[in-house]
């Protein structure tokens, strides 16, 4: 390693200090007893089962809009092509609370609210409205990792199976998608460790209502804000480990290649 | 069995009036680089848009899509897939046949039996090598029962071996299959060891056709400068051995030929590829010929040598600086030397 080198690694070192800091900040807040009792706790649980079944559901809903809208883009060339990936991509920057307070005022009173609550539905102060706005900020994060995805995919594979008597469709689930498969999952496992972290929005859709729309996140506000030091630090806990599992798993994709090296399989 | 027929097609890149491939009839397509002959292959396979119309048989597909032509279309890449063993690539590219999950086995194993690659059972195509990824390729749009093939530089990234083995394998394979095909190449050589027809293509435009394998017919029939014609040769005798060689008896002495066991009695070599010098080469006493200069002429990439020896006019090219330096000139005794890999046999 040169000076040069050693000068890099200060700031390197610095944050990779910091990290593990944070924490052993928030473990040391409570003793291990108590710890242990917050994460047993039953509000600890339902928060955790809260959070996996709307980001799960959130996902999904992410997954069905965010995979075939990427490949519609990748794929073809139009005009203000630009412009609406611009658009698309704007959750991504937008400040959660915001979306969050769009969100309320379109579901809630106004545009779509009073349209919907005819129909019988609400997506305001329930757990439907924890998934819309995880859903919401899910969704563009999963279009763009699928987008770069599909776009790394030589045309060639997919002219190929044209020419082979492979329709679109079959083209579509038999080459594209597990040829971009590896960046696929990379993309929408981030997604989801982003969506089981989601507050801003959450909390302005869904509310913050203990045992009713109460996510890992929201829990960890609500015990904050009552003293519940315990229980709000063994959520985060919780949801640090969630997140480090699917930042692992988001590494071992990235790692493991589609083609592999002469691995037998099944195949039809 | 199909014949393939173009009229009037036009786009940015290609611009073919009238062309026709009888049935079972292979045609090669050659020219420069740029010069359209891959838009050619995508326009019939429907890759690219156009005008005009293309026939297969009576039957105009200029407004199908590609996954509704049936034509077998291998790219130079030859795009396998990559997250499928052998199995799965054929059995994908009968996707869209109407038959059984029996029958498509059968087909399979045959395929694979036809192509002689059953080692690559079970393995996906980054552990195949070059040829063993160019006969998997040929197998798998053999599978998707097309009724023509298209063909991109097939053998253009292989070496010089296996190239010269599988153009071998694909010519058997044609003689059974008789299936009309077009193959895109900038070898002469290689389109005349492969085709029934030649059809020269240049700015997009199909210019001439070669009809006659010899030089004289290939000079006859096609002008273009940027085609380095070959020299074809007519063999005295010959005697093919085991280890891949020939010996062609030719104006009194002996040339060695890379031969696969065939009986041929013509062969060629590249005008480029014939060294020339004033005193005999070094090295072993091999593919040597001595002859007279009859002719000299200066082009604007090089000079171009007309050399007799006994019976055989042989052209030579070689860069204008080489040939002053050597001061060769109409009358003057050369020696000649063919490296072996150069020389092709010609069917």
């Amino acid at each position: 390693m040169n000076r040069f080198d050693r000068i890099l690694a200060i700031p390197l070192i610095f944050f990779s200090l910091l990290v593990p800091a944070v924490i052993l900040a928030l473990v040391t807040q409570v003793s291990v007893n108590d710890l242990m009792k917050a994460l047993f706790h039953p509000e600890t649980f339902f928060a955790l089962r809260f959070s996996l079944i709307t980001s799960a559901i959130a996902m999904t809903v992410a997954i069905v809009i965010g995979i075939p809208s990427a490949y519609l883009i990748s794929r073809n060339d139009f005009p203000l092509k630009g412009i609406l990936e611009t658009i698309l991509e704007l959750p991504l920057v937008m400040p959660p609370l915001i979306v969050g307070v769009g969100l309320l005022f379109l579901l809630g009173q106004g545009m779509l609210g009073e349209p919907l609550a005819k129909l019988g539905v609400s997506f305001i102060f329930n757990p439907a409205g924890a998934v819309t706005a995880q859903a919401f900020i899910a969704t563009p994060i999963v279009m763009k990792s699928a987008r770069a995805a599909f776009s790394s995919v030589d045309r060639g594979y997919e002219e190929a199976a044209q020419t082979l008597g492979l329709n679109p469709l079959a083209v579509f689930y038999k080459v594209n998608i597990p040829l971009a498969s590896r960046s696929l999952v990379s993309g929408i496992v981030l997604a989801w460790a982003r969506t089981m972290g989601e507050f801003g929005g959450t909390l302005m859709v869904a509310g913050a209502t203990r045992f009713y729309t109460e996510t890992l996140p929201i829990a960890v506000y609500l015990n904050i804000s009552s003293g519940e030091t315990g229980i709000a630090i063994s959520c985060a806990l919780v949801l640090l480990a969630a997140a480090f599992i699917l930042l692992l798993v988001s590494r071992i994709f990235n790692r493991k290649g589609t083609g592999g090296n002469g691995e037998r399989g099944a195949w039809y | 069995m199909a014949c393939i027929r173009l009229k009037g097609v036009k786009n940015r890149f290609v611009s073919a009036d009238e062309f026709f491939i009888p049935d079972g009839e292979t045609c090669a397509i050659v020219g420069p680089s740029g010069a359209g002959k891959t838009s050619l292959l995508r326009i019939i396979a429907g890759l690219d848009k156009h005008e005009g119309s293309v026939f297969i048989d009576d039957e105009a597909i200029q407004d199908k899509k590609p996954y509704e032509r049936r034509t077998g279309f291998i790219n130079q890449d030859l795009y396998l897939f990559p997250h499928l063993t052998l199995e799965a690539n054929l059995y994908l590219a009968m996707h869209s046949l109407k038959i059984n999950r029996v029958k498509k086995l059968e087909r399979m194993e045959e395929l694979i039996g036809l192509l002689r690659i059953s080692h690559l059972s079970g393995r996906k195509p980054d552990t195949y090598s070059g040829g063993e990824k160019q006969r998997a390729a040929l197998a798998r749009v053999l599978a998707s029962s097309p009724r023509v093939l298209l063909l991109d530089e097939p053998f253009g990234k292989l070496d010089f071996r296996t190239a010269r083995y599988l153009r071998k394998e694909f010519r058997n394979l044609q003689r059974r299959l008789r299936l009309t095909t077009i193959i895109v190449t900038h070898d002469i050589q290689e389109a005349m060891e492969l085709a029934d027809s030649i059809r020269v293509m240049q700015e997009g435009k199909l210019t001439s056709s070669i009809s006659s394998f010899t030089p004289a017919g290939i000079s006859a029939d096609n002008g273009d400068s940027f085609l380095e014609v070959p020299n074809v040769i007519d063999c005295d005798s010959m005697e093919c051995y085991d280890n891949g060689l020939a010996q062609v008896g030719w104006e009194g002495g002996s040339l060695l030929i890379p031969c696969e066991g065939e009986t041929f009695t013509r062969f060629t070599i590249g005008r480029r590829k014939i060294l020339l010098g004033i005193d005999p080469p070094e090295g072993a006493p091999i593919n040597r010929f001595t002859g007279i200069i009859e002719d000299v002429n200066v082009k604007d990439d090089g000079v171009l040598i007309a050399v007799k020896t006994g019976r055989s006019n042989l052209l030579v090219e070689m860069p204008c600086d080489s040939c002053s330096r050597m001061g060769l000139s109409r009358g003057r005794k050369v020696h000649g030397y063919m490296r072996l890999r150069d020389l092709r046999v010609l069917r």
